[in-house]
């Protein structure tokens, strides 16, 4: 009898050391397999596409778009990221797209579940781009033709866009301008000579004052909106003048209709400060306002835009980095109607590697994510306030990787948050578990 | 089928990525003699390897070292920079200049963009005409890595500059050079190596 018993448990534990070695076996095939069929140019999956960016609709399921060569797909997953549908291509012409962190392409769902996409289309010459967006009225099964929300005619800089559904279903489109600049000199540029000399005269004279040999080539926001589903975009119209150029936009939609805009901008004298705004249909509602003062001076690109977020009172959560003499790292700031820097200051990070933070806010309170590496890993780190960013939780590591990796952003899908993040070429879609309720 | 001719290709383009290493490391370029002269303009302190190699390195973790070894015991500027970041070009431009008044400054380059845009990063530098310069460019998957082995206290804003001396003590700056900067450690690591001849 024991003898048996012995037998049958060292059976059973032949059988637990083969099923395990089975599964690692299947995993690594599995993982070894992934990584070759995306190195086929027609294997289109969303672990293989550029910058997924992933949102939930107005039925809570899952969508994700990315790019491979040229084209855009939108992926859906019923099982929370578990796996995808077939992906659907939006553009019928392949078209260079930008496809990093900072400027990837956007998906949204207006108020009856029609889908909007927006990307930035690389045009000839250096810097260059074209605001794109295209819409589904069929729930992802077929997609409009892309059209162009920048309506100057020029080629030049039109990038970084960033798209928000208004409460009432308005679209707006946020992005970086350089129609107001001199063109540069390796600068395509189409028969428009008003375009070519409208360098404003404020620029100019900073030209002449640095004596550089290329002029001075500062962003501005503009923006546009549709209230036809996306059928066509007003005119544009500018937001701010003398923005940082290569910083993602912040944007949200606010609870009264409004919309919120934060900005990377260039204060006097090279100060790469955070500025924002409040715009809506009837136009700017708030003009642009200092956000932070932490004197950043700095003529580079820190490729490091802001994250906002509105919480049920309707204040604004701004996050960012900055390197200035005065504050290194990831901060979190609130702004309140009619105050000009935002208050409740915290350093949520001050690793020289803490980067790219990201707000979520919803009845829970508040999230934000951001990237470190420690020597080794590139790791998410996360921090929770329940009581609107005045306290905020320990750090705690959410996912980590040794190989490259994407921003991480966070989706919310009611009282539930999920991280969305591409690392070693692996799209991660995760449930972020909440701190135990008080 | 396809999967194997895929294999092939892959094969191939690992020789392609080593091959540049393999050409720098067997390059051997003639050190210039130091010329300590204190009548001298600045210039002539600042020595250079003649005639580096046109080519972009791929630069991998102990990259930093295979540098510093090549400016041994010289003083040399260490400029990093990217394609999409307009301030690198505008920096570029400003180093040409200084490059053209002081063609002995030592450079060493280095793209943040991954090895296979050689193409495109040999294009802008050879417009800026800084692509005979010693030029490297990020090759390895984990870019954060590399960055960290480059400067762990380095947030990653470009462009990102170190001036190291003799002693290879370096002072990291981040933004924009300016050539008055440029001139004024070239001026320095002149006068300091006048005096430490003199000692």
């Amino acid at each position: 009898m024991n003898v048996r018993f012995i037998f049958r448990q060292k059976r059973a534990k032949f059988f637990m050391v083969l099923l395990a070695y089975l599964i690692s076996f299947v995993s690594f095939a599995e993982e070894n397999n992934l990584k070759g069929r995306c190195s086929q140019a027609d294997y289109i999956h969303v672990d293989c596409g550029n910058t997924p960016t992933s949102t939930f609709d107005r039925n809570n399921q899952l969508w994700v778009v990315f790019e491979k060569n040229g084209y855009l797909y939108v992926s859906a997953s019923l099982n929370q990221g578990k796996s995808f549908s077939n992906p659907v291509r939006i553009n019928a012409t392949p078209e260079e797209i930008y496809t990093n962190g900072e400027n990837r392409p956007k998906i949204a769902f207006g108020l009856n579940n029609e889908m909007y996409i927006s990307w930035t289309k690389k045009t000839k010459g250096r810097f260059t781009g074209d605001i794109r967006f295209s819409r589904s009225l069929d729930g992802g099964k077929t997609f409009a033709e892309p059209l162009t929300v920048n309506d100057d005619g020029r080629i030049t800089g039109h990038r970084f866009e960033s798209m928000a559904i208004a409460k009432d279903g308005t679209i707006f489109v946020a992005w970086i301008d350089k129609r107001d600049n001199k063109p540069l000199p390796m600068e395509t540029k189409k028969t428009d000579a008003k375009a070519s000399t409208a360098m404003s005269s404020h620029n100019k004279m900073r030209h002449k004052k640095s004596g550089h040999t290329m002029p001075k080539q500062n962003g501005a926001i503009y923006y546009s909106y549709s209230t036809n589903f996306g059928a066509s975009f007003h005119k544009n119209e500018k937001l701010a003048p003398s923005s940082c150029v290569c910083c993602r936009l912040a944007i949200t939609a606010r609870n009264d209709n409004t919309i919120a805009i934060a900005w990377r901008h260039i204060f006097f004298g090279s100060i790469r400060d955070h500025a924002f705004a409040i715009i809506g249909k009837q136009g700017v509602l708030q003009s642009p306002r200092r956000v932070s003062l932490d004197n950043w001076k700095i003529e580079a690109c820190p490729h490091h835009g802001p994250s906002i977020a509105e919480d049920a009172n309707q204040q604004l959560h701004l996050v960012w980095f900055t390197a200035s003499e005065k504050r290194k790292g990831i901060f979190y700031g609130r702004l309140n109607a009619g105050s000009n820097e935002a208050d409740n200051l915290i350093n949520l990070s001050a690793a020289p590697s803490a980067s790219h933070p990201y707000i979520l806010s919803n009845q829970r309170g508040l999230l934000v994510v951001w990237k470190e590496f420690n020597g080794e890993q590139t790791q998410v780190m996360m921090v929770q306030s329940k009581d609107l960013g005045k306290n905020w939780s320990n750090i705690s590591v959410l996912a980590e990787t040794e190989s490259n990796s994407d921003h991480p952003t966070l989706i919310g899908k009611g009282e539930q948050v999920w991280l969305s993040w591409l690392a070693d070429k692996q799209f991660l879609i995760k449930e972020i578990e909440r701190l135990n309720e008080a | 089928m396809k999967h194997n001719l895929f294999k092939l290709l892959g094969r191939f383009k690992a020789l392609g990525f080593y091959l540049p290493l393999i050409v720098s490391v067997s390059y051997s370029g003639n050190i210039s003699a130091i010329e300590l002269d204190k009548d001298a303009p600045p210039k002539t302190l600042v020595q250079t390897i003649e005639a580096p190699s046109p080519s972009i390195k791929p630069f991998v973790e102990d990259s930093l070292k295979q540098i510093k070894q090549g400016f041994l015991d010289r003083p040399f500027v260490l400029l990093v920079w990217s394609i999409d970041c307009l301030p690198c070009r505008e920096e570029f431009s400003v180093i040409r200049l200084v490059k053209e008044k002081y063609p002995l400054l030592n450079l060493s380059i280095i793209a943040t963009e991954s090895f296979s845009d050689t193409p495109q990063l040999s294009t802008i530098l050879k417009e800026h005409q800084l692509l005979d310069q010693d030029n490297w460019a990020f090759a390895q998957s984990n870019s954060a890595k590399l960055r960290y082995s480059l400067d762990s206290g380095w947030y990653g804003e470009l462009p990102r500059a170190y001036f190291y001396d003799a002693q290879h003590n370096r002072t990291g700056v981040s933004g924009k050079l300016h050539a008055s900067q440029v001139i004024t450690w070239i001026n320095k690591v002149s006068n300091s190596m006048v005096n430490s001849s003199d000692e």
